[in-house]
């Protein structure tokens, strides 16, 4: 049975102490890292290209005028766009509205960040999330809890505090990324930019719901708190590989990806009023409710 | 007729092939002090995991306070457990910890901090309230899990070696802290222990497992047959030749010694004679041979008992 004020205590103290034993921590300090790293992949070259500009204005003095450095700025901000949208379209592969969604109706340079970090995405989750009970069911203390309330609170509550703190830190990640966006750079109105990684920040929390449901599932069926993160990274990561290198090879095979969330993670980055929009919300959905029923399944019947 | 506090049917739980536990049934009344024992891999552990709903048993059934233990949100606050080799979260203060299971236990968040305070003060903790559970010592860290069994007002608690790797002061302490409880408490407390003098101590009632089987459930002093067995203890070790002079002696059967110079004496009462006479006489027999018992005690002791229990099986 359900007790809403279980499930409350239960998430609360997991968010709280989320770092314990180290592997929170370690989480944030990932997830910063690896976050920081994607976006600067697609900020760098913006910077480089600008800072090129400006030195090359200092070194002409007064034989450029200002209307020409703004031009000239304006001119790489273009070629920039232009470029977000080919590197876009490489990595995704979109339909023509998806493609002009993100470079047109939306900054291209934000879309470019959010779409290397939705392949981040599942190793964020795992990391995060990978030791929701497997750490307790070894060291056995679980047991304290066992006695005081019923085994679906005790799942269901780690995984919604997994899934806040995960919450949290992401939202650190795009903190830090919005402010430097709308600090550093002018390539869009920062307004936009900033709205648009708020609205790519909330498609992301979707897309990590069911990677954090399967690192619920396989954190109460291992006993080793580093074995249930190789178990869930492999199942997070081997499965898409193997199955695009089937792909590769006979193109149905690619199909196989839409039984797993991460065939439907670029459903996410369309257009809000279109079908694949809501396709993919409720395949996160539905991906969630199926990990979160077998794995609680599984905790209920098993020994601890 | 009251209903038992805990009710043991046919439980059966196995590890692969192996049975832990092997078709184990037995009552334990409300408001008693009961004992579980058991040579080590007797299966008192997981008798005590399926009691608690930790395990799942293969067969059988038990239920708590006339409550299936499969509806363990149903006992919450009512059956508490020291479980023998958990660990609490290493890295979350003490006071913390037990706050959070106070309020899973149904209590307020002021209700929850004065009922920390309460048994942290009854075990002797409240200065190391703001430690993390990993800075305890081994004792410390019994004496916290001791404290969470007792928080609130629990009707069934499990204690499950509570001495267990304690230095003699600690487990004295522990134990006084035991009876302590068990006056103010009422409530139903299982132990087990491999301390049997311990267990003889505080136990009213014992059940003995072996090999996972149930070989003994019986009240202590039906156990340790108050009549018709006398212990003497003597001050040394004694040798073959004055045990055969005990053995020797009218009104005495089988002579058996362990090794606290502790010997178990097997009474013979002649037609129209009392114990006190035979015991009297015998202790004054002994003395003319140079035998003068330290102490003598009616009954065989349960760790005789035990022994003869599991031997046995």
């Amino acid at each position: 049975m359900l007790r809403q004020a279980h499930l409350k205590l239960i998430a609360g103290h997991s968010v709280r102490h989320g770092v314990r034993g180290g592997a929170g921590l370690v989480s944030i300090l990932l997830t910063m890292v690896v976050g920081l790293i994607l976006a600067n992949i697609a900020i760098w070259p913006l910077d480089a290209v600008n800072k090129t500009i400006d030195k090359t204005v200092e070194r002409a003095g007064d034989r450029i005028s200002d209307a020409e450095r703004v031009a000239a700025h304006e001119e790489v901000n273009r070629e920039v766009v232009r470029v977000t949208g080919k590197a876009i379209d490489w990595l995704i592969e979109p339909s023509q509205d998806q493609l002009d969604y993100l470079t047109k109706d939306k900054p291209a340079f934000v879309s470019a960040i959010l779409v290397l970090l939705f392949l981040a995405t599942p190793l964020f989750s795992c990391l995060g999330g990978f030791n929701q009970t497997s750490g307790d069911i070894a060291t056995r203390g679980l047991r304290f809890l066992l006695i005081r309330t019923e085994r679906p609170n005790i799942f269901i509550g780690r995984f919604i505090g997994t899934y806040l703190f995960a919450a949290l830190v992401n939202l650190l990640l795009f903190a830090v990324l919005a402010a430097y966006l709308a600090a550093k750079v002018k390539v869009h109105p920062s307004g936009d930019m900033v709205l648009w990684m708020l609205q790519g920040y909330l498609r992301l929390m979707l897309f990590s719901l069911p990677y954090i449901a399967i690192c619920a599932w396989v954190s109460c069926a291992i006993e080793s708190s580093f074995g249930s993160l190789v178990i869930a990274l492999m199942l997070t990561y081997l499965l898409p590989i193997f199955i695009g290198r089937g792909e590769a090879i006979e193109e149905k095979v690619g199909y196989l990806q839409f039984l797993t969330p991460w065939g439907f993670k670029y459903w996410l980055l369309q257009p809000a009023t279109s079908g694949y929009f809501w396709g993919g919300v409720l395949a996160m959905l539905g991906f969630t409710a199926v990990f979160l029923v077998l794995g609680l399944r599984y905790f209920e019947k098993r020994d601890l | 007729m009251t209903a038992p506090a805990v009710s043991i049917k046919n439980v059966t739980k196995t590890f692969g092939k192996q049975r832990a536990v092997d078709d184990v049934s037995f009552d334990i009344p409300v408001g008693s002090v009961f004992g579980l024992l058991g040579p080590n891999g007797a299966g008192k552990t997981t008798l005590f995991s399926c009691m608690a709903n930790f395990l799942k048993p293969a067969s059988g059934s038990i239920e708590v306070l006339g409550i299936n233990v499969n509806r363990i949100g149903d006992l919450c606050g009512k059956l508490t457990i020291l479980p023998q080799d958990a660990l609490f979260q290493a890295n979350v203060p003490v006071r913390e910890q037990l706050e959070f299971f106070a309020r899973l236990n149904g209590m307020t968040q002021e209700a929850a901090a004065a009922e920390t305070t309460r048994v942290l003060t009854m075990v002797g903790l409240m200065e190391a309230q703001k430690k993390n559970a990993r800075a305890l010592s081994h004792g410390m860290t019994k004496r916290l899990g001791i404290a969470q069994a007792f928080m609130g007002t629990p009707e069934v608690i499990v204690l499950d070696e509570p001495t267990a790797g304690l230095d003699p002061v600690n487990a004295a302490a522990v134990r006084e802290l035991i009876k302590d409880i068990k006056q103010k408490a009422r409530a139903t407390l299982i132990i087990s222990s491999h301390n049997l003098a311990e267990i003889q101590e505080l136990c009213a009632a014992v059940a003995i497992l072996n090999n996972g089987k149930l070989v003994e459930c019986r009240s202590v002093a039906e156990l340790t047959q108050a009549t018709g067995f006398v212990r003497m203890t003597f001050g040394r070790k004694l040798k073959d030749t004055e045990v055969a002079t005990i053995k020797g002696q009218p009104g005495v059967g089988t002579v058996d010694g362990d090794t606290q110079n502790e010997y178990a004496i097997e009474l013979k009462l002649a037609a129209g004679q009392t114990t006190d006479q035979l015991v009297g006489a015998l202790v004054s027999e002994l003395a003319k041979a140079g035998l003068v018992p330290r102490s003598v005690k009616e009954g065989a002791s349960l760790e005789e008992k035990f022994l003869e229990a599991t031997r046995q099986n």
